[in-house]
């Protein structure tokens, strides 16, 4: 995660970073390599009473119950239909294992880091706030994603950004 | 660092607690080896210190030691300001042990204890009632060392029955000590001389090290023979001594006691029976009065001064050298023990897919070789479930210092007396347990217990006793504190509840003897100073009892006013396992601990009544509150059917009915934590994987009850 951060941050510096990249949508999106730990073909998923509306469910990960969060809920896009292609991309948040169901895992690539912008103010049908930046390779446009807000909740987000608005102002 | 850091921790706590036990039997009677192995505690405290550079602890440490050496050999006094002053000593280090890091806080403390504890030295009077103790160090290095060998725990059944018949023929059993010149160049050839010498005069049927080890010379120049039979010691030692390059000879004779009983003692024992821990063992070596002039020394002389041994004290040192287990048993990280219990779990679940798949297949080895598999697995998870049990003397032991300040600052003389303290429970149990049991003693002492002329007016003994006692029974561990002290009236329970408006005056009326001692559990009942001052009891009996519930336990109580009370804690015997009763709710299993469930039933249509709103049923005369699964969980709507099963749960006090899509029967499943991101989620206690590697909810019965909708 910090490798991610510095390499974001320090963008003179000629840095790669790898991604896995993912799709969801119509949108490509990418995590750091570093946080994640496999990939599954979708599985059984438990659903979850009375938990956040994108939690899908739980899963058996070798004996390890993991939660399992639909991406497009997520990201408020339309629900999608679950077929051979569809993933779960098992990542490491805060020392813990979560699950990330999305619609299919193109490939983990290379990038430099000077290729990776800061979020823009929206991003078509998604959520900027759960967005760490932009990457652009050629035509292709990656966003890449903020995975410790992925299972923060709306109001929790809300609140942080109250905060951090008034100690910028100080 | 850190990783020695917690070595250092676990080490330490061990050392103090052994400190402490040493310290309390002290007090009752003062004896030898607590002082011996205080010494080794502090020692060894003092030089683990030392290596972490903790230089307070190893300082203060260092000044228990020498105190404790000056009192091995006599020269200061033992008394209770002295065990006072040791406690104290030992708190300090347990109170730097417990602040590592900020330890230099305390630096002022340790230099005034250290003080104290040098100034109590000097004092430096000799005790009559405490006898010097010698290790074999201060035995003198010149000969054997009056070291008589522990030959009880070495001899096997054979040697066992010869020695029998010898005695029967009344003959004696010596110890021969050789000691050969240094460098001598043929000692195989000089010990079979020695043997051979030996033998004319009787029988050898032991010797250290063993007869191969002599003759291949895998010993430095010293060894044992043990003989029996009727010799002239004079001439067999002129005899032995005739041998060239034999330095030294010693012949003692040995008191051994055979009965079955003393084997069981010994033999029995978790004693290393190598050569080199037996010379590490001084509790095991019994002392013959050390020979003076031990460089020539006269064996007329030797066999009749040395006395003959003490057998009852032979056996107190043999079964205090059998509570030392250390040397069998390695620390292992509990994160690893988990981890190892988890992969077995994975085993099991696999190995269920494996036979499955198996079945389909149909080929006679194929199943003669899953058969194996599966008793194989099987035995491995009774065994990997063992690992995580431990003995709840680990919490027990806390409790002998607890009660002793607790009857000083109460002025008040206590027993407790401990029993069943190897009884094993999971190890997370064992660190939960613990503080219920602590509030349990606390009230036995400050409330159950009277004071002496309380007691003496009464006719009963002047010393209360409080029984702390554990034992298995089925899947469960009882854990029960019982006190002979006041015990507790129900009557003034029952005006006390209803004071509190706890019950209402009909209930009141209804209320029996039993129910209403339960009322100290309610929870609003205790808090007040009065009620406990009268009733004698209930501190925070509510707090009790919801945290042995929350381990899946139950408390009760029992009491006979004026004759003492008594509370039985049942546990499960792990946390990681429970039986549960799976249920099938919206095509999703969930799993209900079979301690919440009272009963199942089906019902019809017409038994659901409904009263302001919500559905009721009627069983046995009890009006139950009656939900649809479905719907407390927010997982769908309730459906009209010909017939629901339905599950009658009980939490505390609450007791309901779940309708169910249907019941499948019950199971153990091992518990699993939810997720941090998603563990409050109220009604869910955690998750299982089935045999399927499905992941199934267990509910939370208490949780589900205790929402407002109820």
């Amino acid at each position: 995660m910090t490798n991610n951060k510095d390499a974001l941050s320090n963008k003179d510096a000629v840095s790669e970073v790898q991604m896995v990249a993912f799709r969801l949508e119509n949108e490509e999106f990418a995590i750091d390599i570093h946080q994640v730990r496999e990939v599954l073909k979708i599985t059984q998923v438990t659903p979850l009473p009375q938990s956040a509306h994108f939690i899908e469910g739980i899963i058996n990960l070798r004996g390890e119950v993991i939660p399992v969060v639909d991406l497009r809920k997520r990201f408020e896009l339309p629900s999608g239909e679950r077929n051979d292609q569809t993933r779960i991309i098992i990542v490491e948040i805060q020392d813990s294992n979560v699950g990330l169901i999305v619609d299919s895992v193109t490939e983990v690539m290379r990038l430099s880091s000077s290729l990776i912008q800061p979020p823009p103010s929206k991003v078509a049908g998604t959520r900027t706030d759960l967005i760490q930046g932009v990457g652009k390779i050629s035509d292709r446009l990656l966003i890449i994603l903020d995975l410790n807000r992925i299972l923060t909740s709306e109001e929790k987000i809300a609140l942080e950004e109250v905060t951090l608005g008034e100690n910028m102002e100080v | 660092m850190e990783e020695y850091r917690d070595l250092f921790l676990a080490e330490a706590n061990d050392y103090l607690q052994s400190l402490n036990r040493c310290l309390l039997e002290m007090e009752k009677t003062p004896k030898g080896e607590q002082l011996t192995e205080m010494f080794r505690a502090a020692h060894s405290l003092k030089g683990m210190a030392g290596t972490m550079g903790y230089d307070l602890i190893s300082g203060l440490t260092h000044e228990m030691e020498s105190l404790l050496d000056q009192l091995r050999s006599g020269e200061a006094a033992v008394d209770k300001d002295f065990t006072n002053l040791l406690f104290d000593a030992v708190d300090l280090v347990q109170l730097l042990v417990d602040n590592l890091e900020s330890q230099d806080n305390f630096s002022a403390e340790v230099k005034a204890l250290e003080k104290k504890l040098q100034d109590w030295g000097k004092q430096g009077q000799i005790h009559e009632h405490l006898p010097p103790v010698r290790d074999e160090q201060s035995a003198g290095d010149g000969g054997a060392g009056g070291k008589r060998i522990a030959w009880e725990d070495l001899i096997n059944e054979f040697e066992k029955e010869m020695l029998k018949d010898a005695f029967s023929r009344g003959e004696k059993v010596y110890q021969i000590y050789i000691c050969l010149r240094r460098g001598s160049l043929l000692k195989s050839v000089r010990a079979f001389m020695v043997l051979k010498n030996t033998e004319k005069q009787g029988e050898v049927i032991k010797t250290l090290p063993s007869i191969p080890d002599l003759e291949e010379e895998t010993f430095d120049r010293e060894f044992f023979l043990l003989l029996i039979g009727k010799p002239d010691i004079a001439s067999l030692t002129q005899s032995l001594e005739n041998i060239s390059e034999v330095e030294k000879v010693e012949i003692t004779k040995v008191q051994m006691n055979i009965e079955p009983k003393f084997e069981e003692a010994t033999l029995q024992g978790d004693f290393p029976t190598d050569r080199a821990n037996m010379q590490k063992r001084p509790t095991n070596m019994e002392e013959v009065a050390s020979l003076k002039g031990a460089s020539s020394p006269s064996v007329l002389e030797n066999s009749n001064v040395v006395p003959e041994m003490d057998i009852s004290q032979v056996i107190k040192r043999a079964r205090t050298a059998s509570n030392r287990t250390a040397e069998k048993t390695i620390r292992v990280e509990t994160a690893k023990l988990d981890n190892l219990v988890n992969l077995v779990g994975e085993l099991i679940i696999n190995r269920t897919r494996v036979i499955e798949l198996g079945k389909k297949i149909e080929d006679e080895l194929l199943e003669d070789s899953l058969e194996q598999l599966e008793r194989i697995t099987a035995e491995l998870q009774s065994a990997v479930m063992t690992l995580r049990m431990v003995p709840i003397k680990q919490v027990f032991d806390r409790f002998p210092r607890m009660v002793r300040d607790l009857s000083v600052e109460k002025q008040k003389e206590i027993e407790l007396i401990i029993s069943g303290e190897e009884t094993e429970l999971d190890r997370t149990l064992v660190n939960q347990v613990g503080d219920p049991l602590v509030h349990l003693l606390r009230n036995a002492i400050d409330h159950g217990l009277e004071d002496r002329e309380e007691r003496v007016k009464k006719g009963k003994d002047p010393v209360g006793k409080i029984y702390l006692e554990a034992h298995h029974e089925g899947s469960h561990v009882v854990v029960s504190v019982e006190d002979d002290g006041r015990g507790i009236d129900p009557a003034i329970i029952k005006d006390k509840a209803l004071e509190k408006n706890i019950i209402s005056p009909e209930e009141a009326d209804k209320i029996g003897r039993e129910e209403a001692l339960r009322l100290i559990f309610r929870s609003g009942f205790s808090t007040s100073r009065e009620v406990t001052d009268i009733s004698g009891r209930g501190v925070g009996m509510d707090v009790v009892k919801a945290s042995i519930e929350a381990i899946n336990g139950t408390v009760e109580v029992k009491s006979e006013p004026g004759r003492g009370c008594k509370f039985v804690l049942r546990l499960p015997l792990t946390l990681a396992i429970i039986r549960t009763l799976m249920v099938e709710s919206s095509k999703e299993v969930y799993a209900v601990p079979i301690e919440a469930v009272r009963e199942n039933l089906y019902i019809e249509p017409q038994d659901i009544k409904t009263i302001q709103g919500g559905k009721v049923i009627t069983l046995r005369e009890e009006v139950l509150p009656l939900y649809s699964l479905k719907e407390i969980l927010g997982m769908g709507k309730f459906e009209e059917q010909d017939i629901y099963p339905v599950v009658v749960v009980q939490a505390g006090d609450k007791k309901a009915g779940f309708i169910v899509d249907e019941l499948l029967g019950q199971q153990e499943v091992v518990i699993k934590s939810l997720s941090k991101f998603v563990n409050d989620i109220k009604g869910i206690a955690g998750a299982t994987v089935l045999g399927d590697g499905r992941v199934t909810l267990i509910l939370d019965v208490a949780g589900l009850l205790e929402d407002g909708r109820f």
